[in-house]
């Protein structure tokens, strides 16, 4: 009887017919003496714990084996290596049944009470592994996050359930060191379950799912677009564990993407033969790896295989060797930024050209959009791509913009396609930046880019257009000396100028040459990469919002609804399409007969959109009282003019 | 290359400027006298083609026309180490080599003799620029080849180039020495006619303030004609920096000179500059550290008279004020310090400007030549527009009635064609100088943009006239 009930105890079916016989028969009486009846009942109860315990690990393995069948959503690597972990703490329990087997068959008078004790001693560790098992389904733990709450039960008072938990938990423990290992050293990530906290998410992925692709369809993906696969590559938040930080994530984001840019980015192979593992490499087509890791990643991966090899995750271990591997990385990279690619020189060409610090060129480059000073041309901007090419020959400057190529984009849902302002804002200016800068400008950081050179365009534009304007008006001051000069058009002419030279010098030296003179600094004082990478982030972002960008290119899906545009921002596009319209009236061919009164009606408008601006700024600038705002308020009111009552002049 | 410009040289003064300026462009763009580049001007970040061009055997060659009706200040050009920088065939003396004898008509008369082959060379260069921009003249205005041909030139660059700017660097006589000129009145009379009527823009150069600047800032007990032009072309050089040396503004002569005049008629410019050192400090001070020289330093003392090229005397009902200011800034600037700059000025009211209309300093933060050791940290000129510049007209117009009045050396004036019938081109000067001085005061009232509407009307108030007595008595 008691055998039968030792093999019960280790019986993988539920379904046997011992202990329906034991739950169904009278024979129970035949055998047990009424005094030992609650021990027997006693002993059925552990059994039924195992049994739930042992479902569960029979269950998950049992799916693993089916390679045909398509994968369960409540199943995932980490869940498997869990039932491997439970199976493994499980010896200890199937250890002491074999023993009390042993015992039995050596003793011929045996006692159900020393089997119950004996099997008593191991209920808390079944019944622990049971409410880890029902607390995982419950809370539909996965991946990474049931890591950490595997972690969180380390600390356990029970010197047993303490040992087992450090078993149960290493094969997920090695799972998780396993892929962290393959993302840093070898930018690789096999997460068909999106389990890790990397997560790669195709940018023409169309269904929701949850589910990314495997490694060798982001290697598709990475053919199909080179320049953003790497921006691809994200943290996956809701797989985080909780004893890994978001700096820290981002720390081993970083990483992976640097390897990423090494195997996609230099043609250059070099070539160690002398070094064994150079020459494995080699055969592995990882000869750009090499470059990065100067044959470190085995000391490396053996750093992240020893905090997987420790009992339990000791946290600050990790931590450091995150941050060393980063700092070694971030190190080396800005190593090749800095001196190999300039990056100074780099970040020069962006400032002339995107930030439009070449000022002479894109005087020219007007010149061939709009015309030359002495003509004016109502057909404008006829072949913007050819201007941009033809500026760069006549400003002798081709080497230097060679990296640069302007596109131009017609949106057609436009209604007023001949408008100057929607023409200009379709205008992109593309980058081929020299690897390993595929870090610092991903499209987004281009869009943005983008952003203040379409917005610093318009401003050269209108304000070369006004300028035109003041050239005419001199030389016909000069040749038709009878006729008196139109002193309401001068004067509209005086304001927009002033308004358009105070705005682009507020940009151009108050925003960008300071913000970019704290970037510079940065990146001569030979920081490692990650610093120069917020840096140039926070520069951006700086950048954007005082030029009153920020609005519209964080909420792309609000361009058309005004509710969300910065209102300053909203205030200069009425300006800039009265710096359009009076700069098209003053320079045509047919100018209208109402000449005077449209004049009259734009000179009005603008005085109601300069006070609308200077009020705006005044409360911006009240509300954050430091900032460069204080600055443009300066300029365009420094004798007080826009905000003393003069808008009835003329 | 666009926006070229083309320097046009005349009369001694004009040629003693326009050498200085050269051979400082030489300096900071690494030319040798000869126009060879040096080895060491390599980085190819300055704009040379504005003012140079490069000949075939890459010779740097000023755009430059010299012009002179007397041999002697020419002859020493092309007799110093700077001979062969010039293009030869740029260069024009007249035949009889007689000069004008310091007479505006017998200057414009020759011009008028010899326009065909000045204008061969002028137009030859435009020819050559593949943007030209607009010319600059630069001449003295109270001699006579600088005042007579160049207000000759003047005009017909005016109709022959309608769409080209014209600048001047006019240098006005000096009002605190007897002059050895004693028509310059007439002269002087005649020529700001021209300036007025067919230049865009007029850099006004004070002899009496450069003197007075020689004298004090830099103390030199009488100063030489050489040490007064190297002055001006420190004014020259520098204001035409942001041309030469690429930036996000200010990058052509139109972008430089529109938001300084407002209006066509108020286009006569002073300048100022600090700190300014000659060439006996410069070795002096090699020794000294450079001078811990602020933005805010340098911006305030361009504010000051004394730093100023224009002597306007004092302004006593304290009504003149700056129509526009631009200062070009160079050395290491911080742009933060631009704006405590600012508001410093503004805060302390420290320039008082227009009722009429928006203004403000503008800064130019300008790169410098890095071939050009400087002995100070941070270094400024302005450029500026002020109404007190119309004090410098009267005090002109003054000198001249003192003459007309008395009818006194008008027969030299009588023996060319231009006065052969009668003196009605003196007259006729002096009427078009006063509107501009009444133009310069209007600009000082709120309702200045009112003014210039019955201006153009008709003419003007008589209460306006009443303020001025015209009497042009008969000889």
């Amino acid at each position: 009887m008691i055998h039968d009930l030792l093999l019960a105890c280790r019986s993988h079916n539920p379904e046997q017919l011992g202990i329906k016989a034991f739950n169904e028969t009278t024979v129970i009486d035949q055998f047990i003496h009424p005094c030992e009846r609650e021990i027997f009942m006693d002993i059925i109860k552990i059994i039924k714990v195992y049994q739930e315990v042992e479902q569960f690990t029979h269950s998950s393995g049992r799916k693993s084996d089916t390679h045909g069948e398509l994968p369960d959503s409540l199943h995932g690597y980490y869940l498997l290596n869990l039932a491997k972990g439970i199976e493994m703490a499980l010896e200890e329990y199937y250890a002491e049944i074999g023993r009390l087997e042993k015992y039995c068959l050596g003793n011929e008078r045996n006692s159900l009470s020393y089997v119950y004790n004996a099997l008593y001693a191991k209920f808390p560790l079944l019944v622990f592994m049971r409410n880890l098992i029902t607390e995982i389904h419950v809370l539909n733990l996965r991946g990474c996050v049931l890591l950490h709450n595997l972690h969180q039960q380390c600390e356990h008072g029970d010197i047993q359930l303490e040992k087992a938990i450090k078993i149960i938990m290493k094969p997920v423990k090695n799972a998780f060191f396993s892929s962290l290992a393959h993302w840093l050293l070898f930018g690789v990530i096999d997460d068909v379950h999106s389990e890790f906290f990397i997560k790669f998410t195709p940018t023409d992925a169309v269904d929701g799912s949850s589910f990314s692709k495997s490694a060798t369809c982001s290697l598709l993906s990475a053919e199909k677009n080179p320049e953003d696969y790497i921006w691809q590559y994200e943290v996956n938040m809701s797989q985080l564990p909780g004893f890994f930080s978001i700096v820290l994530a981002e720390k081993v984001l970083f990483v992976g993407q640097t390897v990423l840019v090494f195997k996609m980015g230099r043609n250059v192979k070099v070539k160690n033969k002398t070094d064994p593992l150079a020459a494995k490499l080699a055969e592995l087509d990882s000869d750009d790896i090499y470059q990065l890791w100067s044959g470190r990643e085995s000391e490396f991966f053996k750093m992240v295989v020893d905090l997987s090899n420790e009992d339990t995750i000791n946290v600050f271990r990790l931590e450091k060797v995150i941050i060393d591997i980063k700092n070694y990385v971030s190190a080396r990279l800005s190593e090749i930024a800095v001196n190999e690619v300039d990056l100074e020189r780099q970040m020069g060409l962006i400032k002339d050209f995107f930030l439009l610090g070449r000022g002479e060129f894109y005087l020219e480059f007007c010149s061939q959009m709009v015309g030359t000073m002495e003509t004016y041309r109502e057909e404008r901007f006829k072949n913007v791509t050819r201007s941009f090419e033809l500026a760069a020959t006549v400003t002798g400057i081709t080497d230097d913009l060679d990296k640069f190529s302007l596109i131009c984009q017609r949106s057609t849902s436009e209604p007023d396609d001949t408008s100057d302002f929607n023409f200009l804002q379709g205008l992109s200016l593309k980058y081929e930046y020299e690897w390993p800068l595929n870090l610092l400008f991903s499209p987004t950081t281009i869009e943005r880019y983008n952003n203040i050179f379409r917005f610093l365009l318009i401003i050269r534009t209108y304000q070369y257009e006004i300028q035109r304007v003041w050239a005419k008006q001199t030389w016909r001051a000069k040749s038709a000396k009878d006729v008196p000069p139109n002193n309401k058009i001068i004067t509209l002419r005086n304001y927009l100028m002033f308004f358009l030279n105070n705005m682009q010098y507020y940009i151009q030296v108050d925003v960008l040459e300071s913000q970019f003179g704290i970037l510079m600094n940065v990146i001569k004082s030979r920081s490692d990469f990650e610093v120069i990478q917020r840096a140039h982030t926070v520069f951006l972002a700086n950048v954007l919002s005082h030029c009153f960008l920020l609005n519209e290119s964080e909420t792309q899906l609000n361009v058309t609804g005004s509710q969300n545009r910065n209102p300053i921002y909203g205030t200069l596009l009425k300006l800039f399409g009265i710096c359009e319209k009076f700069a098209h009236m003053t320079q045509t061919k047919d100018p209208s007969d109402d000449l005077e009164d449209e004049v009259d009606q734009l000179n009005e408008s603008f005085g109601v959109q300069i006070a609308s601006l200077i009020q705006l700024l005044v409360d911006v600038k009240s509300a954050s009282c430091l900032g460069p705002l204080s600055q443009l308020l300066l300029r365009l009111d420094f004798n007080c003019w826009f905000s003393a009552s003069h808008n009835t002049s003329a | 290359m666009p926006s070229e410009i083309i320097t046009l040289q005349l009369g001694q003064c004009g040629n003693q400027i326009g050498f200085e300026f050269w051979k400082r462009l030489c300096l900071e763009h690494g030319i040798s006298p000869s126009g060879v580049l040096e080895d060491f001007a390599n980085d190819g970040l300055d704009r040379k083609d504005v003012f140079f061009y490069q000949a075939d055997d890459d010779h740097y060659i000023p755009r430059a026309v010299l012009l002179d009706l007397e041999p002697r200040v020419i002859n020493t050009i092309m007799g110093s180490v700077y001979s062969k920088l010039y293009n030869p065939e740029n260069v024009y003396l007249s035949k009889h080599g007689g000069g004008a004898g310091n007479n505006w008509a017998s200057g414009y008369s020759q011009g008028e003799k010899l326009q065909e082959e000045v204008f061969d060379i002028i137009d030859r260069e435009a020819d050559g620029s593949d943007s030209l921009e607009g010319f600059i003249l630069c001449h003295s205005i109270a001699g006579g080849t600088g005042s007579g041909m160049g207000s000759f030139i003047m005009e017909r660059l005016a109709d022959r180039y309608p769409k080209k700017l014209i600048q001047t660097f006019s240098v006005f006589p000096n009002q605190d020495e007897i002059s050895d000129v004693v028509v310059q009145p007439y002269n002087s009379m005649l020529t700001l006619k021209r300036l007025t009527t067919a230049a865009d823009s007029v850099v006004v150069l004070d002899n009496t303030a450069l003197n007075r600047i020689a004298c004090d800032r830099l103390h030199i007990q009488n100063p030489s004609f050489s040490q007064i032009n190297n002055l001006v072309s420190t004014i020259m050089s520098v204001s035409t920096t942001t041309l030469r040396y690429p930036s996000y503004m200010n990058n052509n002569l139109i972008g430089l000179t529109a938001p300084l005049i407002p209006t066509p008629q108020l286009h006569f410019l002073m300048t100022g500059y600090t700190p300014l050192t000659s060439d006996s400090d410069i070795h002096t001070q090699q020794l000294v550290n450079v001078r811990k020289t602020t933005v805010l330093d340098v911006m305030r003392r361009l504010l000051q008279p004394k730093n100023m090229m224009v002597s306007t005397g004092p302004d006593k009902s304290n009504h003149h004020c700056y129509i526009s200011i631009l200062n070009i800034i160079q050395g290491e600037v911080d742009p933060t310090q631009v704006h405590k700059s600012l508001q410093r000025i503004r805060d302390r009211k420290m320039a008082q400007f227009i009722p009429w209309g928006p203004t403000s300093i503008q800064v130019a933060l300008s790169r410098s030549s890095p071939y050009v050791q400087s002995n100070h940290r941070v270094s400024g000129l302005m450029l500026a527009n002020h109404t007190s510049i119309c004090s410098l007209f009267e005090r002109a117009l003054n000198q001249y009635d003192k003459l007309r009045k008395r009818g006194a050396f008008l027969d030299q004036f009588r023996r060319e064609d231009i006065f052969k019938d009668d003196l009605n081109e003196l007259d006729e000067s002096r009427e078009t100088v006063d509107c501009l001085v009444q133009e310069y005061e209007a600009a000082t009232r709120e309702d200045y943009m009112q003014f210039s509407v019955k201006r153009g009307n008709g003419p003007v108030d008589s209460k306006s006239e009443d303020s001025r007595s015209v009497t042009s008595a008969g000889s």
